[in-house]
């Protein structure tokens, strides 16, 4: 993965990617136990100059590297890799004060946990709310912070919901 | 291998031998979360692979999983 890492930081340095944060189940990697996935969710702001983007200077800067697109995937020394642009307040928060952190020797970006368990939530699908009871009940997480993303982005009835199904 | 403990609970009631394996699995789990990110990949590398393996003898379409070496 460092190799797939070391590409993201070179779209960023080029200025293909504004910045960019490991999000979905990769990310729970660096705040607790591990659990399976098989792709790496890259939560990024790209580029805008209106309020439409496009994914397509990204892609080409990754064709001409030389990876190869598969489906919502684009595969990059072996990992395939979804691109996930900032599409709420709530990501876009969480891209913004993701964490500093390095995999090896390389630098990377980690969305925090508290925002993680948010994200969870506002998707709201089974496996994500699954996951987020889950998660919170054996990972470490700062509940003041995490009570406060909550309630700003409307997430404190699913949260109370997850916690006390009954 | 750590030590069972288990195996010095010769006389016990279901609710003590269940909330000793609860204890146990809670301890792996914590000295998992503990490592080091690098080291918790590698196991994360194992556990696609089981994933994947038991998806395909369910004739579960599967995605490729990750290589070992960059």
């Amino acid at each position: 993965m460092e190799s797939t890492l070391k590409v993201l930081n070179d779209l960023e340095t080029q200025g293909v990617l504004t910045r960019y944060a490991i999000g979905g189940a990769m990310a729970l990697l660096f705040h607790t136990e591990p659990v399976a996935t098989f792709d790496l969710n890259i939560f990024c702001f790209i580029p805008e100059s209106g309020p439409l983007i496009t994914l397509a200077p990204l892609y080409d800067a990754l064709k001409a590297g030389g990876h190869t697109i598969d489906a919502e995937h684009v595969v990059i020394a072996g990992v395939p890799v979804q691109f996930i642009p900032a599409y709420n307040p709530l990501v876009i928060e969480a891209l913004s004060e993701s964490q500093e952190r390095t995999f090896g020797e390389t630098p990377t970006r980690v969305l925090r946990l508290e925002h993680l368990l948010a994200i969870m939530l506002q998707t709201g699908r089974p496996k994500d709310w699954q996951r987020a009871a889950m998660v919170s009940a054996s990972a470490p997480f700062d509940e003041i912070q995490l009570l406060d993303i909550l309630n700003r982005h409307g997430l404190t009835e699913t949260w109370n919901r997850i916690r006390s199904p009954h | 291998m750590e030590p069972n403990p288990l195996a010095t609970l010769t006389v016990a009631t279901p609710a003590e031998l269940a909330a000793a394996v609860f204890r146990q699995k809670e301890q792996r789990r914590q000295s998992l979360a503990a490592l080091p990110v690098e080291e918790k990949y590698q196991h994360f590398l194992q556990l696609q692979r089981m994933v994947a393996e038991t998806m395909r003898a369910a004739g579960i379409p599967c995605p490729a999983v990750w290589p070992v070496r960059d």
